[in-house]
């Protein structure tokens, strides 16, 4: 009874899963079928995205961090970590928007051959859900100032479970996108 | 579809037919239950108490499950008998005929000459042909419902199918897959022939066409490749490109045009080159903007290909 | 502001919709009885607008070699036609009833999100006039409701009318997403007390597996929908062969949708018969334990058949062998509950309302639509038919003998509750005769058209033998059907004309929503009968011959 957002957040998740699931079928699939290997040696940095990885899932243990002071009552510490998430995941978004200029100077677009449209679409699509995340922990962030202070444990509870959602389909992403190609 | 002789159509109706008794029989004990019941089971005019509450018979249930069970396993059993015997493609196969579907028309090539025709498709009867099926645009269908079975023509993909007619005569078919406004229209004339029939067919579209010794027949030519129709149909029977539009080396010779849709007659083709749009609208051949003379110039070229 | 939303506390009636202020508060409203009414109300919009269309489709065909309306327009209208229905229409008054009987059902004053639920359907209603406005906007969608690449992408339908389609479609998918999610918490969360899992009627049982099949079936089609929209508006490759894109996965994320949404389509309906059937024969529906387990069978079942739409493509016989089976698979557990129906009614006492005898008319035409359906999974047979006018007739007797029959039984059944009226019995026999035999002669004749080798979605044909007969009786059945439904209209336009004069509870039933008084004030329940059984209501009325105490 208590628990009805965070039920319904894993409901939506669970969907959302369905439409990363098709996403990254049509990446996998273009890519056994072009020459999408070359294309992620030649023009992705993996090494940035590696640290772009590490930086988000950082993001997520300090979005828990931040709910278990919030338990105990640290409001401090609680908001402490809730701006470090919200950092992490700023310059995730960042780095993103980095690799995407560079490719677009590389002349690799989401309509120069299937590699980009696969590509763009699943990263792009990731990354919304990201600016969203980013959009609700900041509003968490602001209500727990000031006057509002409404800032509860279900509430984070909900979207914490976003979150580690996000970092989950990211993890998939980057072993498929960044990691595979090279084995 | 009353021949029942062709292996492929045959074990398709086999199918079929087995498939036909067991759902009347299911149909048939469910239409007479559900009748029986209302008719035993109505309300009467002394019902006043509730009737007897049955909530299930676990017994009964089981027994429906297993013999739904065994029925589907006995249909499954068929279908892939059925599958293996008709879909059975060499892993490299040499295809005799190449189909191409072009929105809204049928180009085949004859793999041994290099004999490019459109929509009207020989084909010779008692031998096992392997047909490649390809698209030039969008997912397209072919379907002789008297041969046998569909498969799509999907671009960027190669297609099989292996088709044998036994007996001669001049089956239809039509674009099974939905591919645009005149997908309708997009219509399959297979004729089979005897094997020497097909082989004199052959040679008679290969050979050099007649040129005509007349004011008129020349008009056409010059016009033809004047006008830029050479840019979309090509002339010569070998010619593969270019395959916007229809081969029209033996135009002449097909009994119709516009994928079978209209008889090739001499005012037929002149409605069409007079408006394309009129005769068959969305269709890709443009209007030419041709005067009454050209039109007649141009019918009578195109009809002496033959 | 609350974050919250009270229960309202009063009594009242729901406002009527004849004044200004009554009007404002339904468009506002956030109560899963007006969203309820409202969503069904869209349904049924949608339902004549696409009965239209189908009109104009048999007006068109009933002849060979006719030319009532252009190809083009033809290929627009019964693209819409499908969209229209499946989408607009089918979803909708499946979702709608769940609204307002979900909550109803197992005694909760509203749903778990009422603010979403609101959401969900305008979200859906504005989906729905998105794409309608492309009618006015360039040209409707014309690639068939299953829209299929490259045919859809921009070279070969340059018009607008496919862009309209991918967001309106994706704006009514999130509707039902969210509708969906709304109706997995309502029913985990809100039960009245004592009432478990094991316990729930099979509507809400059905609608609660249908949940999930929502949640995983609709973003696999947005999925698809946004790479198709990418592919046209920002010149993405996805589905353009010639640049080295794939012709086939669009097939796979549509069917991969497409063939869960035919059981998300059937599945509610199934649980509506499931209502109907025991209370017109006065008996508990016949192992409610069987019906409630194959629903979840089919639901996951669901997931790996969606090959057999695609058996022409080409695919080797160890593919299509395995989607085959899969295909097989899925007709037992649907079958078989034919037979708990029937068995429902075996020593019952029957009441031949229209809602009981649309439940019969349902069972004998949806095992037509089901049987039909197996022959698909033949492989062979579905080279043969797959894409002719059987698969047509197929789908109708699935969607209109299935689920349209059971819409209007459950209509017939839950009318009173809705309203507080009762729907004409003798109009609505004229409805259900005219309707029931206008289907059939519509749909039957077209197995045999799809036999003798009519293609579907072709604008015309020649006359071959026996085509134009077999037309002509089609289009003369859609238009007994139409009658039909004009018929159906003019019972609720009279219906609602009258007084409120329904008993609470005028077929004696059994499940919750009949506990309260009919229609429910706007707050649902004052007090609730004590909860041990599948049928409360039984055990108030008969309290020497309770069902078996399951809590």
């Amino acid at each position: 009874m208590k628990d009805r957002g965070r039920l319904l957040m894993f409901f939506l998740i669970g969907s959302e899963a369905f439409f990363f699931i098709a996403l990254i079928i049509a990446y996998v699939y273009y890519r056994n079928f072009t020459g999408a290997t070359d294309m992620v040696a030649h023009f992705l940095n993996v090494k940035r995205a590696t640290i772009l990885t590490a930086g988000l899932v950082l993001s997520s243990f300090t979005l828990i961090m931040s709910k278990r002071n919030l338990l105990k009552g640290r409001w401090k510490m609680a908001k402490l970590y809730m701006g470090g998430t919200i950092i992490l995941a700023a310059v995730f978004l960042g780095g993103q928007m980095m690799e995407y200029i560079e490719l677009y100077h590389k002349q690799v677009t989401i309509s120069k051959n299937v590699f980009g449209s696969s590509f763009f679409t699943l990263t792009g699509f990731h990354g919304l859900h990201v600016i969203m995340g980013l959009i609700a922990i900041s509003l968490l962030f602001g209500f727990s100032f000031g006057k509002f202070k409404v800032l509860t444990v279900a509430g984070i509870a909900s979207v914490e479970a976003y979150w580690h959602f996000v970092d989950i389909i990211w993890l998939c992403v980057y072993t498929y996108v960044y990691i595979t190609p090279l084995l | 579809m009353e021949d029942i002789q062709f292996n492929q159509l045959g074990t398709i109706k086999e199918l079929f037919i087995y498939f036909l008794i067991a759902a009347s029989i299911i149909l048939g004990l469910v239409a007479f239950f559900t009748a029986y019941y209302s008719w035993k089971y109505r309300k009467r005019k002394d019902d006043e108490q509730e009737p007897e509450q049955i909530h299930d018979n676990k017994k009964l249930e089981f027994s429906l499950i297993a013999v739904a069970l065994s029925l589907v396993t006995l249909f499954f059993v068929l279908t892939i008998n059925g599958m293996n015997k008709i879909q059975d493609i060499p892993e490299d196969p040499h295809p005799d005929i190449l189909i191409t579907g072009h929105q809204w028309w049928w180009e085949a090539e004859y793999s041994e000459d290099g004999l490019i025709t459109a929509n009207e498709i020989h084909v010779p009867t008692g031998k096992e042909l392997i047909i490649q099926f390809n698209s030039d645009d969008v997912i397209h269908s072919w379907w002789v419902p008297a041969i046998g079975r569909k498969m799509d023509l999907v671009p960027g993909v190669d297609n099989y199918l292996s088709v044998k007619v036994e007996k001669e005569g001049i089956y239809w078919g039509s674009c099974s897959e939905f591919c645009g406004a005149q997908h309708g229209w997009m219509r399959i004339r297979l004729i089979a022939h005897s094997p020497e029939d097909f082989e004199r067919w052959k040679r008679r579209q290969l050979e050099p066409k007649q040129r005509l010794d007349e004011e008129l027949f020349k008009k056409g030519e010059q016009l033809f490749s004047s006008k830029a129709c050479t840019s979309c149909h090509a002339i010569s029977p070998t010619a593969s490109i270019p395959a916007v539009g229809p081969n029209l080396a033996n135009f002449g010779s097909r009994k119709y045009f516009l994928s079978n849709i209209k008889l090739n007659t001499e005012i037929n083709l002149k409605a069409w080159l007079r408006d394309p749009g009129k005769v068959k609208s969305s269709a890709k051949m443009p209007d030419m903007l041709l005067d009454e003379d050209q039109i007649a110039a141009l019918t009578h070229y195109l009809e002496n290909l033959k | 502001m609350s974050l919250y939303i009270d229960i309202p506390e009063s009594k009242a009636k729901l406002p009527s919709p004849k004044s200004d202020r009554g009007r404002l508060s339904w468009i506002s409203s956030v109560d899963h009885k007006q969203i309820g009414i409202m969503y069904i109300l869209m349904a049924l919009l949608f339902f004549i607008i696409g009965g239209v269309e189908a009109m104009f489709i048999r007006a068109q065909l009933a002849l060979p070699e006719n030319y009532i309306i252009s190809p083009e327009v033809y290929s627009q209208i019964f693209t819409m036609h499908g969209t229209t229905m499946i989408f607009l229409a089918l979803m909708p008054v499946l979702l709608g009833l769940g609204v307002y009987f979900i909550p109803l059902m197992i005694g909760a004053n509203d749903m778990a999100f009422p603010r979403m639920n609101a959401f969900s359907f305008w979200i859906t209603f504005f989906g729905g006039l998105l794409l309608y406005f492309s009618f006015f906007a360039g040209g409707a969608p014309n690639a068939g409701w299953f829209n299929y690449a490259p045919l859809s992408e921009t070279p070969y339908s340059p018009d607008v009318g496919i862009d309209y389609y991918t967001v309106g479609l994706m704006l009514t998918g999130i509707g039902s997403i969210s509708t969906a999610a709304n109706f997995a918490v309502t029913v985990l969360t809100m039960r009245v007390k004592g009432m478990k899992m094991t316990m729930l009627p099979l509507f809400v049982w059905m609608s609660f597996i249908n949940a999930f099949l929502i949640l995983g079936a609709l973003p696999l089609l947005n999925a698809g929908l946004a790479m198709l929209l990418i592919d046209r508006q920002l010149d993405a490759l996805f589905f353009l062969p010639s640049a080295g894109g794939s012709a086939t996965l669009w097939q796979h994320f549509f069917w991969s949708f497409g063939h869960p949404e035919v059981y998300i389509l059937i599945l509610p309906a199934f649980g509506i018969i499931s209502e109907v059937i025991p209370v017109y024969s006065r008996k508990p529906i016949f192992g409610y334990a069987f019906v409630a387990v194959s629903s979840i069978a089919i639901a996951l079942l669901s997931f790996g058949v969606w090959m057999h739409h695609m058996f022409a493509v080409g695919y080797t016989n160890i593919v299509n062998g395995f989607f085959g089976a899969a295909s097989f698979l899925i007709a037992v557990p649907t079958g078989v509950k034919v037979i708990n129906w029937v068995g429902t009614m075996y020593k019952g006492s029957i009441r031949f309302t229209t809602s009981m005898l649309f439940a019969l008319m349902f069972l004998i035409n949806f095992t037509i639509g089901g049987l039909s359906g197996v022959s698909f999974a033949i492989v062979p047979v579905d080279w043969q038919l797959t894409d002719t006018y059987y698969v047509v007739a197929h789908l109708h007797y699935v969607f209109l003998g299935g689920t349209v029959f059971a819409a209007f039984a459950g209509i017939y059944y839950w009318f009173p509750k809705m309203s507080g009226r009762q729907l004409s019995e003798k109009i609505g026999k004229w409805h259900l005769w005219t309707f029931v035999t206008g289907f059939n002669m519509t749909f039957l004749v077209q197995h045999l058209l799809g036999i003798l080798g009519m293609p579907r979605r072709v604008y015309t044909y020649f006359d071959l033998p026996y085509w134009t007969i077999l037309n002509i009786i089609s289009s003369a059945g859609a238009m007994l059907m139409f009658g039909g439904v004009a018929v159906f209209l003019w019972n609720i336009y009279r219906t609602l004309k009258k007084q409120p004069a329904a008993k609470g509870d005028p077929w004696d039933a059994w499940t919750l929503e009949w506990a309260t008084q009919s229609p429910p004030g706007q707050k649902n329940f004052d007090k609730l009968p004590p909860v041990h059984s599948r049928r409360p209501l039984w055990d108030l009325k008969n309290p020497h011959n309770k069902d078996k105490r399951l809590n």
